[in-house]
């Protein structure tokens, strides 16, 4: 089926199967930072917004994403910058696999709520799960991040 | 895995249910959160999401929510933060992650039937309806044995302000839980409701009966009784004596909530 989709503020026309997943179409536009971890609605790395909301995008259909206002990190470029030396700083890389979408959960949250506690960032990364860090150090990025960033 | 060869796409509820009527293997397409957990082909799927279902909004007497609104619309919705102690937005709190909850949808949640859901002892202990397309307005309770097929329209909870307690017993935080329940006290008594044990959730009849009439001073003796009078099972999850034991305690925690 073809589609018109706006991703990162450019529209797109695409041709993808019926039951594609936006996660796939992303992928295969070349949005890399846009990763593929559980498939089953678990791990968080798929994170990207529709409306400015974060979804899962390994269960988003894209037949539905026509009229919706689709970001990945790849449109968040300064802010990912920022926040991506942050937790770098901290320690918080690693092997770096989950954090691009534990970023577009935490620049989210940046931008609803830029005074977070920690147990407010902790509640907002909840659906991004790490197999490196425990959490501390990215906590301590994020916590950063939201304080205007490095020194 | 979500594969299918075909979607159909109402724009009407009324559509929709003419779709499932002759489509009667099509799966309806929600949140899709768990549809995509199976391993099967569908030859077709409908899609709900041009029905005009995702809402949530507060009535002279109800608040309404549509079925395609999704766990975190009901999260953020202000007037359900105090509303029965919170009830409603602490069924769904608990689920996940963030953005899950702003994928999976209220719709899904309530029809699937799943024993392990957070949200329906939730929406029990606030004496929800359910509105279906042919069935009509009906009780959670008897939504649970319905099994026409039908399209869930919206859930309404009537605006009665009474105490509630919901609780959950997780593993570890973002897990399923391994039994939830929740407890509502009214001028008509007590009602204790408890799920994953790990079917449907189910008012615990006796214990209720004895809180009513003994009050929240009995729960230790209710523990009891809600631990024998329900059928528990074992599975990955939970054994069913370790079910069996932590509801007394569930009990005592949901009353000493409501006590508060």
């Amino acid at each position: 089926m073809e589609l018109v989709l706006n991703i990162n503020n450019k529209n797109v026309t695409v041709n993808v199967p019926t039951d594609e997943m936006l996660l796939d179409t992303l992928r295969n536009l070349g949005y890399y930072s846009v990763r593929c971890g559980c498939d089953t609605t678990n791990c968080g790395l798929c994170t990207v917004w529709v409306d400015d909301e974060i979804i899962l995008s390994c269960a988003y259909p894209t037949f539905r994403a026509p009229g919706h206002k689709i970001t990945t990190l790849e449109g968040l470029e300064e802010e990912a910058e920022l926040l991506a030396a942050c937790i770098a700083s901290e320690g918080g890389d690693q092997c770096g696999f989950c954090t691009t979408g534990m970023m577009m959960s935490a620049i989210n949250l940046k931008r609803k709520n830029p005074k977070a506690s920690d147990d407010e960032i902790r509640e907002y990364l909840i659906g991004n799960l790490c197999r490196c860090t425990g959490y501390e150090s990215q906590l301590r990025g994020v916590r950063k991040f939201l304080e205007g960033g490095l020194e | 895995m979500l594969a299918f060869m075909k979607v159909l796409q109402p724009k009407t509820v009324e559509e929709a249910y003419e779709l499932a009527t002759k489509n009667k293997t099509a799966p309806m397409l929600a949140g899709g959160c768990w549809l995509r957990l199976g391993r099967r082909t569908w030859p077709a799927v409908i899609d709900m999401a041009s029905l005009d279902l995702r809402y949530v909004r507060e009535e002279d007497n109800e608040f309404v929510i549509g079925a395609m609104a999704t766990q975190g619309d009901v999260e953020r919705f202000e007037p359900l933060q105090q509303f029965c102690g919170g009830a409603v937005v602490k069924g769904v709190k608990e689920i996940l992650g963030i953005q899950f909850r702003n994928t999976a949808t209220m719709g899904g949640s309530v029809a699937s039937r799943f024993g392990f859901s957070d949200i329906i002892p939730a929406l029990m202990a606030v004496h929800a309806d359910i509105v279906t397309f042919k069935g009509g307005r009906m009780s959670i309770h008897d939504y649970m044995k319905y099994r026409e097929r039908d399209i869930l329209v919206e859930i309404r909870i009537p605006k009665v302000d009474v105490p509630v307690a919901v609780e959950a017993l997780r593993i570890s935080r973002g897990d399923f839980p391994v039994l939830t329940g929740a407890l509502r006290r009214d001028d008509k008594g007590v009602e204790v409701y408890i799920g994953t044990r790990p079917g449907v959730p189910q008012l615990a009849e006796k214990a209720s009966a004895l809180l009513s009439e003994k009050g929240l001073s009995a729960v230790k003796e209710a523990g009891q009784l809600a631990s024998e009078e329900l059928v528990y099972q074992s599975n990955s999850h939970a054994s069913k004596e370790y079910r069996m034991e932590m509801v007394k305690a569930m009990v005592q925690r949901l009353a000493k909530e409501v006590a508060q």
